[in-house]
């Protein structure tokens, strides 16, 4: 008894100088519906700024031909983020949601860079998609309410980055809008005159 | 031995409380998830940021600027975008313009060209919808395109000191 007690605390302080979360991108926590410890505005990371999370993308130190690091969600950048550094973008421009079924949660975040040279105010909408991919459907209007913007008004400093979570929470007695279905993401700046630009991400749901 | 238990017990509670808040927070996705991404940098700028229409008569109409490609479209990022162009009403305190494919009494209208065909102001631009303004714009590539302003046919309500505002927006996309 005595040994089995004394390994289980050797095993305890392993997985903690070790660590033990879960990998990164394709987690499997278990099944929690809450805000993560990390949303923007909650926890920042870097300089803290109002409204958001302020960090710079992972550079190309170390970059392999055709991608250029990877995010802490597991996303490979297949751009160098210090050429664009002077441009406002967004990244990832499609998100896939595979084997999503009733009361399931997936979040990612959008990253949204400002190039210009003072801060920007931000803001970040759910879209019914007026062309969605070949084989997916828009979503219905009444599944809007499942998507949840962490952040919907992101202030980004300038040459910088935030990182906004979108969540689908899909409540366990709803149906899908159809097997395949696709929303979007848009972010545009506040302040643009009567000409507004306005950057969209795909998100492609597939059922299980 | 029961003791000893005990303490170690507590021992390993106390390792315990010590590692779970060193657990870094990750998306909560639930089992069988699978969520994956394309990392390309989204990007697209226009070179002009107004269309002042100033006052224009009942029926009226008015080209964008002096020139047929009044603007230019380029695509910033890294990766071939469609680009939709939509509208909204025009709105004052004292009246509405409503936006439509064809002007009309309170309903305004604007056109824009198609970029790839290189057609003049044949597409009405919608609240949704779109017209699409390029339906594929390489990365670093550039297109030129211009609006052509309809007036409502009548007024019905009219307060010329009541400027009205509204936007015309460019959403890009991956096609």
């Amino acid at each position: 008894m005595k040994k089995i007690l004394v390994i289980l605390g050797i095993l305890v302080l392993i997985t903690s100088l070790v660590g033990c979360g879960y990998p990164e991108g394709i987690s499997n926590p278990p099944e929690v519906i809450d805000v993560p410890e990390e949303t923007p505005g909650e926890v920042p990371k870097g300089t803290e700024q109002e409204g958001g999370e302020t960090m710079v993308l992972p550079p190309a130190e170390g970059a392999t031909q055709g991608t250029y690091g990877v995010t802490e969600e597991g996303m490979t950048l297949t751009f160098d983020p210090d050429e664009y550094v002077d441009q406002t973008y967004i990244t990832p421009s499609v998100v896939h949601i595979d084997n999503f079924y009733p009361g399931a949660t997936g979040e990612f975040p959008i990253y949204i860079h400002n190039g210009d040279e003072e801060a920007s105010t931000f803001i970040v909408t759910v879209l019914i998609p007026d062309n969605p991919r070949e084989g997916f459907v828009a979503v219905s209007e009444s599944s809007l309410r499942w998507i949840i913007i962490t952040d919907s008004s992101p202030v980004v400093a300038p040459k910088t980055s935030t990182k906004v979570w979108v969540s689908l929470q899909m409540p366990k007695d709803a149906v899908s809008p159809g097997p395949k279905w696709e929303f979007w993401t848009a972010v545009q700046k506040t302040k643009q005159g009567f000409i507004a630009v306005r950057l969209a991400t795909r998100w492609l749901v597939t059922m299980k | 031995m029961r003791k000893r238990i005990v303490t170690l017990g507590l021992v390993l509670a106390l390792l315990l409380a010590m590692v779970l808040p060193a657990v870094p927070a990750l998306a909560l996705n639930s089992a069988e998830v699978v969520i994956t991404a394309e990392g390309e940098c989204l990007a697209i700028t226009n070179t002009e940021a107004s269309f002042a229409v100033g006052i224009i008569a009942e029926g009226g109409t008015k080209k964008w600027g002096d020139s047929d490609t009044q603007s230019l479209v380029t695509n910033a990022g890294n990766v071939t975008v469609k680009v939709v162009v939509t509208g909204t009403d025009l709105v004052g305190t004292a009246s509405t313009w409503v936006l439509a494919d064809t002007a009309a009494s309170m309903i305004y209208a604007i056109s824009a060209n198609d970029i790839g065909a290189g057609t003049l102001y044949t597409h009405a631009i919608l609240k949704s919808g779109g017209p699409t303004l390029v339906a594929s714009l390489g990365s670093a590539a550039t297109g030129q395109w211009s609006m052509e302003f309809y007036a409502p046919t009548a007024l019905t309500e009219l307060d010329a000191a009541d400027p009205l505002t509204g936007t015309v927006t460019l959403t890009a996309s991956t096609p």
